[in-house]
């Protein structure tokens, strides 16, 4: 049992909420492999019927699913058992003996709330699902890089990064300032103006050798393979070539 | 032609009732989680009634799944009680087996088959005399 990833949050409520409903029915316990099953089935359940109220949706050229929609999956879902009125081709739909069904099902049991409170995500409530953030046209910015097109939702008013050290890189007002606030900071770069950007520092020159290292003290690189000679090296400060040397010398030892 | 309108006129204002009904009510199967998968399928709908409505059409499943399975063991019981019937007392606890479920299941259009193998618990399956070992 251990070898099981450990269940989602979503399936252990579904499997509450399952375990509920079958208390209701009447069962005083249950295997805990058929719990598993049915609430899995549960959700399969509800998944099929959103999916094809939604392309119902679609097929109609809505992206919103509507009550028609759903009722059309509710039958769809209900036909492979059958349901008053199936065979009746002129019904209208608002009065689908599927939709009878659920109505007298939920007159005749008793409202059985979820046992506990979820609570909501925090970030749900930060970003209202149903209200995109507004884009650069909206806003009547002009996007800080050129390659940044307008439709796109704008930045918010600060990015703000840490790197460690608590310097605050703030980029893209949108009133005309651009990047240009942008402050240094040693990892990233600088931006002088739109689309230039220079090093913070002028960063020490690296030199290496590249050489076989199973060459004898006398003969050098020059042994073996790189007897062409290749050699590659950058001119670097003194103290880079003395530590690549002192490197170099420990390897062959 | 006048009746016919009226039994529309009325079927429509208790459709209408009974989702307005559904503001209220509770579903068993929390709102959270009906959300959930309905964002995961696709389905796009700022009515909470529909929502509702999603979540109870799956409580009608779940339901009809497990008063079916209930009557299935029931039906077990009362033949095992025929043959022995000093033990009925003990027998009375109604349990949901994996045999009862995917017995009532079938009739819905799922087929689902346990392997025995897969134990619900380490001991299931064990042969005694090598757990004995």
């Amino acid at each position: 049992m251990n070898s099981h990833s450990p269940p989602s949050l979503h399936s252990s409520i579904s499997k509450i909420a399952v375990a509920q409903i079958c208390h209701s029915i009447g069962f005083h316990s249950t295997e805990p492999f058929a719990l598993e099953s049915l609430s899995q089935i549960a959700t399969l359940y509800l998944q099929t019927l959103a999916r094809s109220a939604s392309s119902f949706a679609n097929s109609s050229n809505r992206t919103q699913s509507n009550l028609l929609d759903l009722i059309l999956a509710l039958e769809h879902l209900a036909s492979l058992r059958g349901f008053p009125g199936a065979s009746l081709i002129g019904k209208p739909l608002l009065r689908s003996g599927a939709l009878r069904d659920l109505v007298n099902f939920v007159e005749s049991i008793d409202e059985l709330p979820f046992a506990s409170q979820i609570p909501r995500s925090p970030l749900k409530t930060a970003f209202p699902s149903s209200l995109p953030p507004p884009s650069f046209a909206e806003l009547g910015k002009d996007p800080p890089f050129a390659h940044i097109p307008a439709w796109l939702p704008a930045f918010p008013d600060s990015i703000r990064r840490r790197d460690g050290d608590d310097r605050v890189t703030v980029c893209g007002d949108g009133d005309g300032k651009g990047g240009e606030e942008l402050e240094g900071n040693s990892a990233g770069v600088i931006v002088v103006e739109k689309g230039e950007r220079v090093l913070p520092m002028e960063r020490p020159r690296v030199r290496f050798r590249f050489g076989l290292g199973l060459g004898f003290e006398g003969m050098g690189t020059r042994s073996g393979v790189c007897r062409g000679g290749k050699r590659v090296c950058w001119r670097g400060s003194d103290e880079e070539e003395r530590l690549n040397g002192e490197g170099c010398r420990g390897e062959r030892q | 032609m006048n009746p016919s309108n009226e039994a529309k006129h009325d079927d429509e204002s208790a459709l209408a009732d009974f989702l307005s009904s559904l503001m209220d009510y509770t579903p068993t199967i929390p709102d959270e989680l009906v959300e959930h998968y309905l964002a995961k399928s696709g389905f796009q709908c700022p009515d909470v009634r529909l929502i509702r409505l999603v979540a109870v059409a799956t409580q009608k499943f779940i339901a009809d799944v497990a008063s079916d399975a209930l009557q299935q063991c029931k039906a077990r019981q009362s033949a095992v009680v025929k043959d022995k019937k000093d033990k009925q007392q003990k027998d009375k606890r109604l349990i949901l087996t994996m045999e009862d479920l995917s017995r009532a299941l079938r009739d819905y259009g799922v087929n689902m088959k346990h392997q025995e193998y897969f134990a619900d618990s380490p001991s299931t399956g064990m042969d005694p005399t090598s757990r004995d070992e």
